[in-house]
């Protein structure tokens, strides 16, 4: 120190040499107390290529005069990739976020038996009289969404569906009138429409967020609402998806579908219908959710109804308990007005994915409804009937258990059974529909190759059919016979097998399947005939292949050609056929 | 009524006791392991001196006075099994176990989150600058090493004075007082050979990322949570010709395996199969209980069932009223359907009501339209008369019987 101010006052000499040495001294002089700088590098410096990047917050304000510019967004994380979502897998297939989305198929299809020469077991028939030996018909889908279009919040659905049919007809000679003749084979259409099948629009987070209300839906238009049963409505549904509570509350009128008659078109019925669930998961961390749902059916003043059936409420409670996510147990309970309509309880397993088991036992009481909530009165029995019977509602019980899982992640295996019962006592009315019976099936497909499946199937279902005095009657000629108790008619049982095989070069690119199956039927016998034998079963099968390939990732191509044996039954034909093309856009 | 009440509350009360614990048996621990409980007054620099084995310095410090000094100066002892797998004194022999140990307890385990080292602008706010994972993963010829104590010194070390971070003389900001299964998930393991200096690129020449394997790395919070990466991310790759040579192909065993075996099981499992077959779990018996998982996750659907909106709520229906069922086949409408009717529930998954009254309310083929079935439908109604009662009643077949019987027709 003293060296340097001596070498000061030398350079600059006189006054100007002791100013600038006091001056130097005094800058320096803090320094004599300062410790001795550790100047030595201890460790390793984080690595250069470590990026370093300002910080949000370091950016500056703007300017107070300038309008508020929201503050910049935060840094883009590493990757974009969600590890929770595994939409990355099928990225390349669709994406679901699209705007718009639509699907367009259109088909063409040919059905219809030759004549085999053979007598029927009833009239004779004729081809070009009483049947087409072929009858083609076109269909089409159109399946159009959108989501955030015109509104950020407005999601819209369409399905509709085109039909393309004429009904045949053959004019005898001599006569000025054409007779109708039978409809084609595979189809239950006979028409040309064009209806919208499914058609609504949905908006949410319409409202405040406060008091969570974006957690509000509005859906509108025809739609289907899963309740105490599938309901097709026209009407609106307003939901709160909530993280403890979801509820719902719906009304409409039901939409008539598959309708030929306008009798049946107008026969609709209204529907008012609640729901309410609570996940006690998240309220008081018990793996339980809690579901109750009403649905009332209004047949009076509302449309036109259903004839004949009154106003009638349904209600549900449902327990869900849920420990594990893989593991569900569900006990459901289910009302009639005040009575007690039937009551099930369903165990759920799924194990790596590919490993499920269901346990499921339904009980059924004779108060339950007929069919679906619309119709739960008899019709008038000695009116033509007016809908499809199933005869008197049965107390029954049904038990099923199903598993499968897949072995060495090659050999897709699946078993089933199911026990039902009938729990009707002595004396009652009883069903062939709700008769008892065990069942017992299963299919296994095996991979020999990469692209290569071989599976088989089959199906076995033995019905216990009532001994009920009288039966079989002895068909005594020219004297009519009454007809049999329902308990007794109806099959005995039947078994079904079938074997396939399937190539797959990806689902989305190109497959085909070839099957082949089996069918023998074994009847109740409740006629017998001492001069005419009566048939008590029958066999009969079939094949099917099919062609699936796709032309980029937009439009794919359908074939299908089915055929079955000659059906033991029908012996005036040879067999059915029916060869299926299709053509879908997706977009 | 009351009966069904009592069962549910029982059931209730049944579901909320807590789970019972399902004793699994634990794989051997090695009874020799030093026990770190012990040692809990001992400070861990006073044995773990750098990364050299504790007692490797001529048994130092395990041999000092207050420790255990007269387990070196006699015959070998038990303590002795720590380190040593024998010891002869004649000639003296005393090989080492292996350190650090790794069999399947894991003592002080860390509780590493690479989320928290991953997640870009919180770790800027804090210390200003983020980390990748080749930052910690090092590229050496070898391929990605597997981060040691070295790795964080150069962030936690004292002398880096992070603000924010902490710091590495406090071994339990990392480590946790416990010994617990190791939980490591393995992909490459028994004959699988992988190599990460060659999947930098793919075939484009394109930069592979690391998430694009390891996806939920970068939501791990701990080793637990941190799974090994998914076949499924090697066929993204390895099915498409743009990004994976010819002879690198998902088809080609031998890209991934040591060996092909000729088992049945050397066929390619399913999640080696190309992302457009069918996912993993679509199993035959997902096709007849899927409800809950399409209810749980409708978007996944939608992804290929491009029939679908997409919307997650209340969507079942965009499926069901267009997808055949496998047994829906050309007999179905005519000849089978009718036995299935036992289970109402399954034909209204996709119909309702009116699709069977519509058409039952049809004439069906063997009506023999132009022909007078009417008269002649005997044999067909003997043999099954079910389908006939299904629409009509008896009232509608005596009126004709009995006048038809009193010509004698019948």
């Amino acid at each position: 120190m003293t060296r340097a101010m001596t070498r000061a006052m030398t350079r600059t000499g006189g006054v100007r040499g002791v100013t600038a040495a006091i001056a130097l001294g005094l800058t320096a002089s803090p320094a004599l107390a300062a410790p001795q700088l550790q100047l030595r590098i201890t460790h390793e410096p984080p690595p250069r290529h470590l990026r370093m990047r300002p910080r949000a917050a370091a950016t500056a304000p703007p300017p107070a005069a300038r309008p508020a510019t929201p503050m910049p967004a935060a840094p883009a994380p590493l990757s974009q990739v969600d590890p929770s979502d595994r939409s990355d897998e099928i990225a390349g297939l669709r994406d679901v976020l699209e705007p718009v989305s639509f699907s367009l198929t259109i088909g063409y299809q040919v059905d219809g038996a030759r004549p085999s020469g053979k007598a029927s077991l009833d009239a004779p028939v004729q081809e070009g009289r009483d049947y087409s030996a072929l009858r083609s018909y076109g269909f089409g889908e159109l399946f159009f969404s959108t989501r955030g279009v015109a509104l950020d919040s407005l999601s819209s659905y369409i399905a509709l569906r085109l039909d393309a049919g004429q009904q045949d007809s053959y004019r005898p000679p001599g006569q000025a009138n054409a007779l109708r003749v039978a409809p084609p084979i595979t189809t239950w259409f006979e028409r040309t429409t064009f209806e919208v099948r499914t058609g609504w629009g949905e908006i949410k987070d319409f409202l405040p967020r406060r008091f969570g209300l974006r957690k509000l839906r509005f859906r509108a238009g025809s739609q289907y609402v899963y309740g105490p049963w599938v309901l097709h409505l026209d009407g609106g549904l307003l939901a709160y998806d909530g993280d403890i509570v979801t509820a719902s509350a719906y009304a409409g009128g039901s939409h008539a579908d598959y309708v030929n008659t306008a009798e049946l078109a107008n026969e609709r019925y209204g529907v008012a219908g609640l729901s309410l669930r609570v996940d006690l998961r998240r309220l008081a961390s018990l793996p339980i959710a809690v579901t109750g749902e009403t649905v009332g059916v209004i047949n009076a003043g509302v449309i036109n109804g259903v004839a004949g059936q009154p106003d009638s409420t349904h209600r549900q409670l449902e327990v869900d308990w849920q420990p594990r996510r893989d593991f569900t147990v569900f006990a459901q309970l289910r009302t009639l007005g005040d009575r007690l309509a039937s009551e099930r309880v369903q165990f759920r397993g799924r194990y790596r994915q590919v490993s499920n088991l269901v346990f499921d036992v339904m009980r059924r009481f004779d108060t339950d409804w007929r069919w679906d909530p619309s119709f739960i009165v008899a019709d008038d029995p000695m009116a033509a009937r007016r809908y499809l019977d199933l005869g008197p509602v049965v107390p029954q019980v049904i038990a099923s258990l199903r598993g499968g899982t897949l072995i060495a992640e090659n050999v897709d295996l699946l078993l089933r059974t199911a026990i039902a019962a009938d729990l009707s006592k002595p004396g009652e009315p009883k069903s062939s529909f709700s008769a008892g019976y065990v069942e017992l099936g299963g299919a296994l497909e095996v991979r020999l190759r990469r692209t290569v499946a071989v599976g088989a199937s089959a199906l076995s279902r033995q019905t216990t059919r009532e001994d009920v005095p009288g039966v079989p009657i002895i068909d005594v000629r020219l004297s009519p016979q009454p007809l049999a108790p329902s308990e007794a008619t109806g099959e005995r049982g039947f078994t079904e097998a079938g074997g396939r095989m399937r190539m797959s070069l990806g689902a989305r690119r190109f497959s085909a399947m070839a099957e082949v199956y089996g069918r023998q039927t074994r009847y109740a016998i409740t006629y017998r005939d001492p001069t005419n034998r009566i048939d008590t079963s029958d066999v009969r099968g079939g094949g099917r292949v099919t062609l699936d390939a796709w032309i980029g990732k937009r439009v794919r191509l359908f074939a299908s050609y089915d055929l079955s044996s000659a059906i033991e039954h029908t012996p005036e034909i040879t067999s059915y056929k029916s060869l299926r093309l299709t053509m879908t856009g997706v977009y | 009524m009351t009966t069904h009440l009592v069962i549910a509350v029982v059931a209730l009360a049944a579901a909320c006791t807590p789970q019972r614990k399902v004793d699994t048996p634990l794989p051997p621990a090695d009874v020799a392991r030093i026990s770190h409980g012990r040692h809990a007054q001992v400070p861990c620099g006073g044995c773990h001196r750098g990364a050299a084995r504790p007692g490797s310095d001529d048994h130092r410090p395990c041999d000092d006075g207050a420790c255990h000094r007269k387990d070196f100066t006699g015959e070998p002892t038990r303590l002795c099994e720590v380190c040593h797998a024998a010891i002869t004194a004649r000639p003296l022999v005393a090989p080492l176990k292996p350190y650090p140990i790794e069999d399947a307890w894991q003592a002080e385990p860390s509780r590493f989150s690479h989320k928290r080292h991953l997640e870009a602008a919180k770790m800027e706010d804090r210390v200003g600058f983020h980390v990748t994972c080749t930052d910690c993963h090092t590229r050496g010829d070898a391929g990605l090493s597997r981060p040691d104590h070295a790795a964080c010194t150069r962030c936690h070390a004292a002398e880096v004075a992070l603000a924010g971070a902490p710091r590495m003389e406090d071994c339990r900001t990392c480590h946790e007082p416990a010994t617990r299964l190791r939980t490591r998930q393995r992909l490459i393991r028994d004959d699988l050979h992988f190599d990460h200096t060659r999947h930098r690129a793919d075939r484009r020449g394109r930069t592979i990322h690391c998430e694009d394997c390891h996806v939920q790395t970068q939501s791990s919070t701990g080793y637990r949570d941190h799974g090994a990466p998914r076949v499924e991310s090697c066929v993204a790759c390895h099915d498409d010709t743009a990004r994976t040579p010819a002879v690198m192909r998902m088809r080609i065993c031998e890209t991934c395996h040591k060996k092909r075996s000729e088992t049945l099981t050397s066929i390619a499992p399913r999640n080696h199969l190309p992302l457009t077959e069918r996912p993993l779990d679509h199993t035959i018996a997902f096709r007849r209980d899927h409800a809950e998982a399409a209810e749980r996750d409708a978007t996944r659907c939608a992804a290929c069932h491009t029939q679908m909106s997409g919307n997650p709520k209340q969507a079942c229906d965009e499926c069901h009223q267009t997808m055949l069922p496998a047994d829906h086949r050309i007999t179905w409408r005519e000849l089978d359907h009718g036995t299935e009717a036992v289970d109402r529930e399954r034909c209204a998954r996709c119909h309702v009501t009116d699709f069977c009254t519509s058409c039952h309310r049809q004439r069906p083929r063997s009506h023999g339209f132009a022909t007078a079935f009417w008269t002649d439908h005997g044999r067909s109604a003997r043999i099954d008369i079910r389908p006939c009662v299904a629409c009509h009643s008896e009232g509608f077949c005596t009126p004709c019987h009995v006048a038809i019987g009193t010509r004698g027709v019948r």
